[in-house]
C-alpha cells in the first residue's frame, strides 16, 4: 500500500486541479478561443492524472528512511516561529532567533556560535540590505 | 568593421574603462551569490552608479554587473544547492553532488573556467556575427518558440535515465502547474488563486528554487542522520582534476555555440540555454565535470548572445536587458540598428570590453575558490540553519510577503515527499519556469492562425522543430526496444538527484 501513496496522492492532486481548473472563469471573447485561460491547466491536470494512475497501478517505492524525524519537526516549528515573528518584531531580529533557537536544536551548544551567529549575522543583513543597499524592510510593529 | 573593433579596443583598453568593468564584474559576482538578488536586482542596484559616468564606460560596467551576477549565482547553486538565479539551476545537478563528495573546490574551479571560456567563445561570436543574428532572431516567430519550449521539456523528460521517465513527465506537469497560478497573462482571470491576493502575480521563481532545492535538500539531510555528512574538501585548492581539462574542452566548445544561439533568440535566454547544454550533454556522457561545464560555458554564452537582439535592434530578450535597455536610454545611448553608425564606440566597446571582464572575473574568482570550498566543510548543525535562513530571508526579500515564506515551507515538504519517492526535482523547476513563456507563445500561435493547430507544422523551421520533438521522444523509446537494452541500461540519476 505504501507504494501506491505517493501516486494517489499526486492523483488526488490532479483531481483537484482539474476541478479548480474548471472553474477558471473565461470572459465572452476567450470562451471560444482554440486556447484560453483553461486550456493549459486542463490538458496539465489531465496528462498528471493520467501519469499518476498508471503509477498507482504499478506502485512506486517510498523510502522511508531511519525515522529521524524528530530534528525536522523542531526546525519547522522553528520555522513557523520566525514567520509568525516577523511581523512583530521584524526580520532581523526574527532570524536572530530563529539562528539561535534551530542551531540548538540541532545540538549547538557552544555559546560564541550560539550568539555570535544570532548577532552577527542579523546585523551583517541589516548593513548590507537596509543600509548599503538601501531596500526598505518595515522594522515591525513592536519597534514603530 | 575592423575600424569600429579598433575604436571599440580602445575604448575598452582604457584603463578607467577597465577598472569599472572590473567594479562591475565583483558587485555583479557578489550580489549574485545571494539567493534572491539576481542579475536584474544587481542591475537595478548599480543604476545609481552609472548616472556620474561616460555612457560608454556606464554601459561597459553594467554588461560586467551583468555577466558577475549570472556567474556568481553558481556559486551558491554548487556550494549549498541554493539557486538564486534560474540559469545556475543546472549547475546545481552536478555541481553540488561534487561539492558533498568532497570536491567542492573543483566544481568551483570547473564553473570559473567554464564561464570564461563561454564568456570568452560568446563574445568573439558577438563580435564577428552580430549583425548577421540580428536578423535571424527577428525571424523567429511565435509558432518556433512554441516547439522549442516544448523541445526543451520534452528533453529533460524523455531522457531522465531508465525508470524515471515517467517520474520526470510527473514531475515537468508539476512545475507546469504551479506556473499557471496567477493572474491569466491574456485575459487577467485569476486561477488557482483562491481568493488570495498574494497569489495574483503567481508564484516567484526564487520561492518555488528554495523550496525544491535548498529547503527540501535541508530537511532531506536531517532526516538522514550522519549518512549524508559530506567529505572534507582534501585539495582546497583550484586546479581541474587530471583529465578535466581535456574532456571538457569539446564540452565548453558546443555548449558556448549552443548557449550564444539560445541566448541571441528574445525570450530565451540563459536559462534555457542552461537546461539544454546539461540535457544534451549528458546523453554524450556521465562525467559529473562536463555537467557542471555544460550550463555554465552555455548561460555565460547566452548572456553575450542576448546583447545581440539589444545591441543591434533594440529589443530586449529578458527581463535582464530591459533593464540593461533602461540605463542605456538613461545614458543617452539609443541601441539599434543606427548605434553602430552614431557611435561605435560605445558598440564595440561594449563587446571588446567583454574580454576583458571574462578575464577580470577569471582573476577574482579563482584566487576565492578555496575560501569559499571551506563552506561545505561546516558541520551540518551549523550548516543546515543558515542554508534554511538563507533561503527564507532571499524569498522573504523579493517578495516581502510573509505569506510566500509559508508557502515556500509547503512546496518543501511536498517537494520531500516526492524527493523520498524518487521523483527527479529538476524537471519540475523548468516546467514551472517555462509555463508562462509556453503559455504565451501558444496562445499568440493560435490566435495568429485563427486557432489552426496546423501552423505548428507549417514553415521549415517549425517542421524541423516538431521533427526534433518527435525524436526527443522516440529515442528513448527506441533504446528501450532494440535488443540488449537491459544490458547497458544505465543506474545513474536524473537530472537534479542528488
Amino acid at each position: 500500500m505504501t507504494r501506491r501513496l505517493v501516486p494517489l496522492a499526486i492523483l488526488g492532486v490532479a483531481a483537484a486541479y482539474l476541478w479548480a481548473a474548471t472553474r477558471v472563469p473565461l470572459d465572452p471573447w476567450s470562451a471560444g478561443e482554440a486556447v484560453n485561460a483553461r486550456t493549459l491547466p486542463l490538458a496539465c491536470g489531465a496528462l498528471l492524472a493520467l501519469f499518476a494512475a498508471g503509477m498507482s497501478l504499478r506502485g512506486v517505492p517510498f523510502m522511508a528512511g531511519p525515522g529521524r524525524y524528530g530534528p525536522l519537526a523542531a526546525i519547522v516549528a522553528c520555522i513557523v516561529a520566525f514567520i509568525a515573528a516577523i511581523p512583530f518584531a521584524g526580520l532581523w531580529p526574527a532570524l536572530g532567533l530563529f539562528l539561535c533557537a534551530a542551531l540548538a536544536v540541532l545540538g549547538e551548544r557552544r555559546l560564541t556560535v550560539l550568539l555570535g551567529a544570532s548577532i552577527a549575522t542579523p546585523a551583517l543583513g541589516w548593513v548590507l540590505v537596509e543600509v548599503l543597499l538601501g531596500v526598505y524592510i518595515h522594522p515591525g510593529s513592536l519597534w514603530s | 568593421m575592423w575600424e569600429g573593433i579598433a575604436a571599440g579596443l580602445a575604448t575598452a583598453i582604457d584603463p578607467a574603462n577597465l577598472a569599472w568593468v572590473a567594479l562591475g564584474c565583483l558587485a555583479g559576482t557578489l550580489i549574485g551569490m545571494l539567493p534572491g538578488l539576481g542579475p536584474i536586482t544587481a542591475i537595478a542596484l548599480m543604476i545609481p552608479v552609472s548616472y556620474s559616468m561616460e555612457p560608454a564606460a556606464g554601459l561597459i560596467m553594467m554588461a560586467g554587473v551583468y555577466y558577475g551576477a549570472v556567474f556568481g549565482g553558481s556559486t551558491s547553486s554548487i556550494l549549498i544547492n541554493a539557486p538564486g538565479v534560474a540559469s545556475t539551476v543546472a549547475t546545481s545537478f552536478d555541481g553540488y553532488p561534487m561539492a558533498r563528495a568532497g570536491q567542492a573546490g573543483r566544481a568551483l574551479a570547473l564553473a570559473a573556467y567554464a564561464s570564461f571560456s563561454g564568456g570568452v567563445l560568446g563574445a568573439l561570436a558577438l563580435l564577428l556575427f552580430a549583425g548577421v543574428l540580428a536578423a535571424w532572431a527577428t525571424a523567429f516567430q511565435s509558432p518556433d518558440y512554441t516547439l522549442v519550449l516544448i523541445l526543451a521539456l520534452s528533453s529533460v523528460a524523455a531522457f531522465a535515465e531508465r525508470g524515471l521517465v515517467a517520474k520526470s513527465c510527473v514531475a515537468a506537469l508539476l512545475g507546469l502547474m504551479l506556473g499557471t497560478v496567477g493572474a491569466d497573462p491574456e485575459s487577467g482571470v485569476p486561477r488557482f488563486t483562491f481568493g488570495r491576493l498574494d497569489l495574483m502575480d503567481g508564484i516567484a521563481f526564487i520561492l518555488v528554487a528554495m523550496a525544491t532545492f535548498a529547503l527540501a535538500d535541508a530537511f532531506h539531510l536531517l532526516t538522514r542522520g550522519d549518512e549524508g555528512e559530506p567529505r572534507t574538501d582534501a585539495g582546497r585548492h583550484v586546479r581541474l582534476a587530471p583529465g578535466d581539462a581535456r574532456a571538457i574542452v569539446p564540452t565548453v566548445g558546443r555548449n558556448s555555440v549552443l548557449g550564444f544561439l539560445v541566448g541571441v533568440l528574445p525570450g530565451a535566454g540563459a536559462t534555457l540555454a542552461s537546461f539544454f547544454a546539461y540535457t544534451f550533454e549528458k546523453r554524450f556522457t556521465s562525467n559529473p565535470a562536463c555537467g557542471v561545464a555544460a550550463p555554465e560555458s552555455a548561460n555565460n554564452a547566452a548572456c553575450m548572445g542576448s546583447f545581440v537582439p539589444l545591441l543591434t535592434l533594440g529589443i530586449p530578450g529578458s527581463g535582464t536587458t530591459a533593464v540593461l535597455l533602461g540605463v542605456m536610454l538613461s545614458l543617452g545611448i539609443q541601441p539599434g540598428p543606427r548605434l553602430l553608425a552614431v557611435d561605435p564606440g560605445a558598440f564595440w566597446g561594449v563587446i571588446v570590453s567583454m574580454f576583458a571582464g571574462n578575464l577580470v572575473l577569471l582573476a577574482l574568482n579563482l584566487p576565492l575558490i578555496p575560501w569559499l570550498s571551506r563552506l561545505i566543510r561546516i558541520s551540518r548543525p551549523v550548516l543546515i540553519p543558515f542554508v534554511v535562513a538563507f533561503s527564507l530571508v532571499g524569498v522573504y526579500l523579493t517578495t516581502l510577503n510573509d505569506f510566500d515564506l509559508y508557502l515556500m515551507l509547503g512546496l518543501a515538504a511536498g517537494a520531500l515527499v516526492l524527493r523520498r519517492a524518487g521523483f527527479p526535482l529538476a524537471p519540475l523547476l523548468l516546467g514551472f519556469i517555462l509555463s508562462g513563456m509556453l503559455e504565451e507563445n501558444l496562445r499568440r500561435t493560435l490566435y495568429l492562425a485563427d486557432g489552426s493547430w496546423g501552423t505548428l507544422a507549417e514553415r521549415p523551421l517549425t517542421v524541423v522543430l516538431a521533427v526534433a520533438c518527435a525524436l526527443v521522444w522516440i529515442a528513448p523509446l527506441w533504446r528501450r526496444l532494440r535488443p540488449g537494452h537491459r544490458a547497458d541500461a544505465g543506474s545513474g540519476q536524473a537530472p537534479g538527484e542528488s
